[in-house]
Formats: C-alpha cells, sequence, structure tokens
C-alpha cells in the first residue's frame, strides 16, 4: 500500500486565516452556540473566578482553594467552589484513522486546515481551545489555552500527526473521558463506522456544551479506478471482501455512503448536534463558515 | 499404443498435485485498500463461508498444464498406431504387354491390384516397377496406372533390389511369371502375395537384327535376323525385310517352341532397315524391329591433289571412305600442302600429312599415347616407318598420339574448330611388300572421325527374354504367408512442446498483464 504523503499538508497561512477569524467573529461571539433542540446549560461548579459555593475537601482538590475560615468554622476542610467557565472553551476533535488517510489522504489534510482555521478562529475571540486526536484512542491532546502562543503550540502539534495507513481505526469515544468541564466539541471525521459513530456522539454531547460534526468526505471514496475481481481491504481492521468491481458497485457503494451520510444527519438534528457533510473539493473556508452561521441560525 | 523413450521423466508430473497445492490460498485478487468496507459489503461475490478454504487461483490449471506438457513431452511419448504399408511391384517387363482378352496383361493386373486396394482405404501404399526399382510412385491412382502402363517395356524384370524391401512393409507382385529368371530370383524375397496374369502362351517375336558393311562391295549391306518362339507351341512366321527402297527379302520359318530361327540377307546400303514378322500376335511390340544403319554409309572425304599416289589410293581403297571431289560437302579432308580448297576445309575434320623432306626411318623407340587402343599400336608398330616432315611441338590443348624419341609424329591438334590430325610419318614405306599407307590412313581416319570404321556393325536387338510369354504359376509359388502388420510410429514430441511453449507464453501473458493492472493501480493509489 502506497504511503500517503502527509508531509503535504499545507496548513492555511495567516492572511486566510486572519479573513476568516474577521468572517467567523460575528458567529461566534456568543458563547453558548447551540444547535436546535440543545438543552439549557445550567451553572455549573468548575474551575473559574467566580465563586459559586463549597463543598468538603476531597483528595485531589487543590490546596489553594481551601477555604481556611470555613474550614476552621466547619472543623473539616472545605474549598470553595467556582463557576464554571468552561462554557468559553472548545475542544477540536480530529480523526486520527486509518480511513482519513487513504486516496491521498486529501481527508486529513482538509480535516487539518478546518481545526487550525477553527483553533484560530476561536483563539482570536478569547477562547480557550484544545485539541485532541483521536484514533484508537487518543492519540494526541493539546490542553486547552489561550492566546497565539498556545495556537502555535497547536499548530506545531497539528503539523506532528500523521494518520497511520493501515490499522488505525476511529474510537470517538475514547475521547469523552477526556473531557472536563463543560466546554464545546468539534469533531473533524469521516464517520466511517457501523453506526457513524452515532454512539460515540451521544457519549460526548452528554459531557459538552454544544457539539459541532464535520463529516470530511471524498467523491474518490467509492470512485475507485479498478475494475473487476477484487480483494477489498479495510485500511482500519484490515478485513478482507471478496468483490466485482464495476461502475454498478461503485454506484452501489455510493449509495451506501450517502445513506450512511442521511442517517448522520438524521441522527444529529434530532440530538441536536450540528451537522456539516465536507466534501473536501469544496474551499474550507466557505465550509466552516457556513456550518458555523448554520449553527448559528439554529440557535 | 503408447511408448516413452525416457520414461523418468513421467515424475514431472508429480508437479501437478504440488502446484495444485501451493495454489490453495486462494485467487491472487488485487488487494485494493478502501476506507471502510461497510460501503462495500452489498458489492460482496459469492465467497467461501467462514472457515472454508477459500478456492484456489485458475492460474494453477494453466501451470500445471505446462508442467505436465513439458513433463510428457521430455519423456518423449510415441504411438504405433497399426496401419498396413504397402509395396507394389509391378513387372513392367514386355511381356506383360501381350494383349489378353480384356486388355493387355499389364493393365488387367493393375486393375485387379487397384479393386484390391479399394477394400483397404487406410493402407499406405506405394508403387515400384521391377525395371527401375528405385522410381517410386505413392498410391495406385489412374494417373499413375497410366503412367505405368505407358512406360512399360523397356526392360526386362530384376530382383528388387534388398534395400528397397522394408521388412516394416508388405510386399505384393504383379507378374506375369514369363521370367524364370526372375521367379528363381525372387523366391527368395518371399513377397506376401502375388497377382498373376496372363493366360495366353503364343508368342514369336524379333530378337536381333544386324548390319554390317559388305566385305565384297561397299555398297552393300550384310542382314541378320534372330527370331524366338517365347510360347508353348510351335509358330511358324514369315519375316519381312525391308528398306526405304522397298522389301529386300521375306523368308519362312517354323520355330519350335523357345527355339530361336536366324535369317541372312544381302541389301543394297541403305540408312535404316526394319524387319516384320507375318502375321502378328498377343505380342505385337516384338513383331517389329527398327534399325538404324545410317553409321555404316560410306563417309565423303576431299582428297588433297598434291598428296602421294599411295595415300590417294588407300583413300580410295578405304571401304568405308568415298573421296568426293567437291571438298565442300565433306565429311573429312587429307592435306598433304597443297592449297586448294583450303578455306573451304576450316570446320570438318582433317588429316595433314607434313611432307617437308625427303623420308627418312624413324629413329627411337615408338611412344604411343595411351588414347590410342593395343590393336591400332600394333598395326603400326609392325611397319617400317619413316618420316617426311618435322611437326611442331604439340600445344597445352593437343593430343601426342606418338613420338620417336623427342620426335612427335602424330599429334592431334584440338583447337576451336574440328580436331586436325597432323603426321610427320611418310606414306611410303620402304618395304615394299608392307605398305603404310593403307594402315595409316585408316588409323588416322578413325582418330580424326572417333570411330571405327572398318569394324562397324550396327545392332538392334532386345533381350531374348522379352518374347517369352508364358505365365508360371511358379509365381504364386513364391508367396509366404502374409506378414505381421507394420506399426506407424509417431512421435508426439514436438507437438507436446509446442503446446507447453503456448502455455508458457499464455502464463508469461498473464503475468505481463497483471504486472501493468497492479503498476496503474500503484500509482493510482501513489497520486
Amino acid at each position: 500500500m502506497a504511503q500517503p504523503d502527509l508531509n503535504a499538508t499545507a496548513l492555511p497561512a495567516q492572511a486566510e486565516l486572519q479573513s476568516f477569524a474577521r468572517a467567523a467573529a460575528h458567529l461566534l461571539a456568543e458563547r453558548q452556540v447551540r444547535a436546535p433542540g440543545m438543552r439549557v446549560v445550567k451553572r455549573k461548579a468548575g474551575v473559574g473566578i467566580q465563586h459559586l459555593d463549597h463543598r468538603d475537601y476531597r483528595p485531589g482538590d487543590e490546596v489553594r482553594h481551601i477555604d481556611w475560615r470555613q474550614t476552621a468554622r466547619r472543623r473539616r476542610p472545605i474549598v470553595r467552589q467556582f463557576e464554571s467557565e468552561s462554557v468559553s472553551d472548545w475542544v477540536v476533535m480530529l480523526d486520527l484513522s486509518s480511513s482519513m488517510a487513504v486516496h491521498g489522504a486529501a481527508k486529513w489534510q482538509a480535516a487539518a486546515r478546518g481545526t487550525a482555521a477553527m483553533c484560530y478562529a476561536l483563539l482570536e475571540l478569547g477562547h480557550r481551545v484544545g485539541l485532541l486526536a483521536f484514533g484508537r484512542g487518543v492519540r494526541a491532546e493539546c490542553p486547552r489555552g489561550r492566546g497565539r502562543a498556545h495556537y502555535a503550540g497547536i499548530i506545531r502539534r497539528l503539523g506532528s500527526l500523521r494518520p497511520s495507513p493501515t490499522g488505525e481505526p476511529s474510537d470517538l469515544g475514547a475521547c469523552a473521558p477526556r473531557l472536563r468541564g463543560d466546554a464545546s466539541v468539534i469533531v473533524f471525521s469521516d464517520f466511517l463506522a457501523d453506526d457513524e459513530m452515532r454512539r460515540d456522539l451521544a457519549a460526548l454531547l452528554e459531557r459538552c456544551t454544544s457539539l459541532h460534526a464535520l463529516q470530511v468526505g471524498q467523491a474518490s471514496e467509492t470512485a475507485l479506478s479498478v475494475t473487476g475481481e477484487a480483494d477489498l481491504v479495510d485500511v482500519e481492521t484490515g478485513e478482507r471482501l471478496a468483490a466485482r468491481l464495476d461502475a454498478s458497485a461503485v454506484a452501489v457503494a455510493a449509495a451506501e455512503r450517502a445513506a450512511m451520510t442521511r442517517r448522520l444527519r438524521a441522527f444529529c438534528e434530532r440530538s441536536g448536534i450540528a451537522f456539516t457533510a465536507w466534501d473536501v473539493q469544496r474551499p474550507w473556508q466557505q465550509t466552516l463558515i457556513e456550518h458555523l452561521a448554520r449553527a448559528r441560525s439554529a440557535c | 499404443m503408447l511408448s516413452f523413450a525416457t520414461p523418468a521423466w513421467l515424475l514431472g508430473l508429480l508437479l501437478v498435485p504440488a502446484i495444485r497445492w501451493l495454489h490453495r490460498g486462494g485467487a491472487q485478487l488485487r488487494s485494493v485498500p478502501v476506507a471502510s468496507l461497510a460501503l462495500w459489503r452489498k458489492t460482496a461475490t459469492a465467497g467461501p463461508s467462514a472457515g472454508e478454504r477459500r478456492p484456489p487461483d485458475p492460474a494453477w490449471r494453466r501451470r500445471a498444464l505446462a508442467a505436465a506438457l513439458l513433463s510428457v513431452a521430455l519423456a518423449g511419448p510415441r504411438s504405433a498406431a497399426p496401419v498396413e504399408r504397402i509395396t507394389l511391384w509391378v513387372d513392367d517387363s514386355l511381356s506383360m504387354l501381350t494383349r489378353e482378352t480384356d486388355g493387355t496383361r499389364l493393365e488387367t493386373g493393375l486393375a485387379k491390384v487397384a479393386a484390391e486396394l479399394d477394400s483397404r482405404p487406410d493402407a499406405e501404399v506405394e508403387v515400384r516397377t521391377l525395371g527401375n526399382p528405385w522410381q517410386r510412385q505413392d498410391g495406385l491412382s489412374s494417373e499413375t496406372i497410366a503412367a505405368l502402363v505407358r512406360d512399360a517395356g523397356q526392360r526386362e524384370p530384376a530382383a528388387p533390389p534388398a534395400g528397397l524391401l522394408h521388412a516394416d512393409r508388405r510386399h505384393w507382385l504383379l507378374t506375369d511369371g514369363a521370367d524364370a529368371e526372375f521367379l528363381e530370383a525372387a523366391a527368395g524375397i518371399g513377397f506376401s502375395r502375388v497377382f498373376p496374369v496372363g493366360e495366353l502362351t503364343r508368342n514369336a517375336g524379333i530378337v536381333r537384327l544386324s548390319a554390317r558393311r559388305s566385305l565384297g562391295d561397299r555398297k552393300r549391306l550384310d542382314l541378320e535376323l534372330e527370331v524366338s518362339n517365347g510360347g508353348d507351341t510351335a509358330e511358324e512366321r514369315i519375316a519381312v525385310l525391308s528398306t526405304e527402297s522397298g522389301e529386300v527379302t521375306r523368308a519362312s520359318m517354323t520355330l519350335k517352341p523357345g527355339a530361336s530361327a536366324t535369317l541372312s540377307a544381302v541389301t543394297p546400303m541403305a540408312s535404316a532397315v526394319q524387319a516384320r514378322l507375318e502375321p502378328g500376335d498377343a505380342l505385337p511390340d516384338d513383331d517389329t524391329l527398327m534399325l538404324d544403319t545410317s553409321p555404316l554409309l560410306a563417309r565423303r572425304v576431299a582428297a588433297d591433289p598434291a598428296c602421294p599416289a599411295g595415300i590417294l589410293a588407300a583413300l580410295q581403297a578405304h571401304p568405308a571412305l568415298s573421296v568426293m571431289a567437291d571438298a565442300a560437302a565433306t565429311d573429312l579432308a587429307v592435306e598433304c600442302g597443297g592449297t586448294a580448297g583450303t578455306a573451304d576445309l576450316e570446320g570438318m575434320p582433317r588429316i595433314r600429312f607434313l611432307l617437308d623432306h625427303a623420308p627418312e626411318p624413324v629413329e627411337g623407340p615408338l611412344t604411343w599415347s595411351s588414347n590410342v587402343s593395343e590393336t591400332q599400336r600394333g598395326r603400326l608398330d609392325s611397319l617400317a616407318l619413316r618420316t617426311s616432315g618435322r611437326l611442331a611441338p604439340p600445344g597445352s590443348s593437343d593430343v601426342l598420339l606418338l613420338a620417336a624419341g623427342p620426335m612427335p609424329l602424330i599429334v592431334q591438334r584440338r583447337g576451336e574448330g574440328a580436331p586436325l590430325m597432323e603426321t610427320a610419318l611418310a606414306a611410303d614405306s620402304a618395304d615394299r611388300d608392307r605398305p603404310v599407307a593403307p594402315l595409316l590412313v585408316g588409323f588416322l581416319v578413325d582418330q580424326a572421325l572417333s570411330t571405327a570404321l572398318l569394324d562397324g556393325v550396327a545392332v538392334a536387338a532386345r533381350d531374348e527374354r522379352s518374347v517369352k510369354v508364358v505365365p508360371r504359376d511358379g509365381a504364386a509359388g513364391t508367396a509366404k504367408a502374409a506378414g505381421t502388420s507394420s506399426l506407424q510410429t509417431r512421435d508426439w514430441t514436438t507437438p507436446l512442446l509446442v503446446a507447453a511453449a503456448l502455455v508458457l507464453l499464455w502464463e508469461l501473458a498473464s503475468l505481463l498483464r497483471r504486472w501493468r493492472r497492479e503498476r496503474v493501480e500503484a500509482e493510482a493509489w501513489s497520486s
């Protein structure tokens, strides 16, 4: 199997990022961008400045958060709780599975560009942004942070990521435990799984304030240049399937891909997940702006 | 029946199950990586269930076939199929042209053999004649029969050469058995089948007709005719001799069975003589005989008047020469230093006598060329030879016939034209009782014309056996029991090797096609 040229990944230029950030600023201005049907977020305790309440000390709590006055009064360790500021946090999840590397890794390159653009735009607006790359599990994590220095760190980390050409399945659900506190989540993935990762999306939805799903797709996924008897190999699982490739087979595969997209879209609409099917042939700026606009209007 | 030259190569057939085992892993399908099999499950072809072995790569049949073909071909397979191979020996002697009720014996016999061969359509037949056994004709077609009838009667039969009596063939014989010598010679051959033909037993034929110049009259011919009775009954015939000027003589003959009679006659010089027997019989080909006597006609000679009288007298006295006054219409010219008519003599054989000085005795021993016969040498050696001139040394193309020490005496000059005989010998003899001129002139004339004029005899003859027509049962008696059937062996090595090469080419083409396909896929994948 030929190795995709991942080194050729071209991240957006600074001018493109700035232009995109300006266009996306008003779409990301409100902290709670939610899709229709999204639940109302209550005030939650978390990492923040605004004092919310007190509670008993639990191992692992920071010592500096101990309220010594209340401790002395109640004669047991009491810590202060703060209003969570995680609603202004964003986590970008990037699919690093092998399916993103097929056919010249066009999907991976598009997803990487989208990730970089979204991080830049969010950081420009002062949000905290983190990065999670997932494959069989969480392959890379960049903690949430602010500022341009943090963006530079994200870019460096992004540049070091390479999807494995084979043997790397998608396990989006592995990212759910890494979500601490409230955060909005943007997922860049092809969602190529038997259940279109709907179960993983549901798990994420339970742990975040809003969820965006951008399905990265490619027409050549089903338009193979090979005809005749062939042994199809799933690059993620290695599973093989004998098939006869011809025009009708390609049409069937394309129809199956469209059906998967329809099922995923219907699930997202039901669950309040902002969903966009992104063909990598389309420019990333246009796709992301349309996605944010659609999510904002639906909010 | 199949046999092998080197059966050890058949062990190569064990490669077939080995190849099948090596291909047990299933077809070598192209591996096409896809992002998810979930997209393609509806396009899956019927494959083996879980736990079942995939069907073998169909290419194993092609490779096993190539290995099997090579193994069998190297083993040298040979098949031997029983086939009847027949050699028909045809007696094409003169007696086979005897006319029977339904035609000549040859025609009747060939029709009988052809009918027999029609019942054996698979037989491989070759036809040879006893007169010319080295010429073979395949099959007994109508063209072959016509050619055999046309060429028959030229030669009497002889036993087939042992080299042509192949043991893997059946040998059939078509003959009338009239030639006892042939029957005796063929007795040991053992023809597997004999087709006897002929019923008639009466025939008388001309065996020999000869002519020579009459010794007393150079303008007449002495003729001799020999007639033989080749049948088993006494015959009476009238022998008629005739020339272009008419009938010469006619004589009645009574011939006992197997006996011969001779008729002699004298006729004026003629260019041809014909002998004929009356009345005709069943074998007309031997009832006439034509004799060409033109070689016996007198040769015309132009004599130089300057020649000595002895030479002129010898020329005139030669029985086969006629001295002509007109030099332009002669066969030979004799020169003795005169100039008359020299220009007209170009292009014809010439004899030149050198008369430069008075006759002198020959000095030294005589040396003859090997071209001269002992008889001719003896005639001149006994004479008292003298020289009357001096010959130039012979050139590279000349032949020195006689020399006395270093001195050439008779030289045959061979230039671009006719031969020129030059001699330094004098025609006058020192011994009056033994003249030199007649013998010297006779020798030079024979050498100039390359013939023996004085010994000329014209003969037309046929083999005495040719007139014998009585069929003999002994021919059938020579046949032995039919031999074993011949086996036609065919070597299958080359066809199998060609087939194996074609299969290998097929395999190479498949591999090339697969390599090109995979290269295209790899390029598409890498792009």
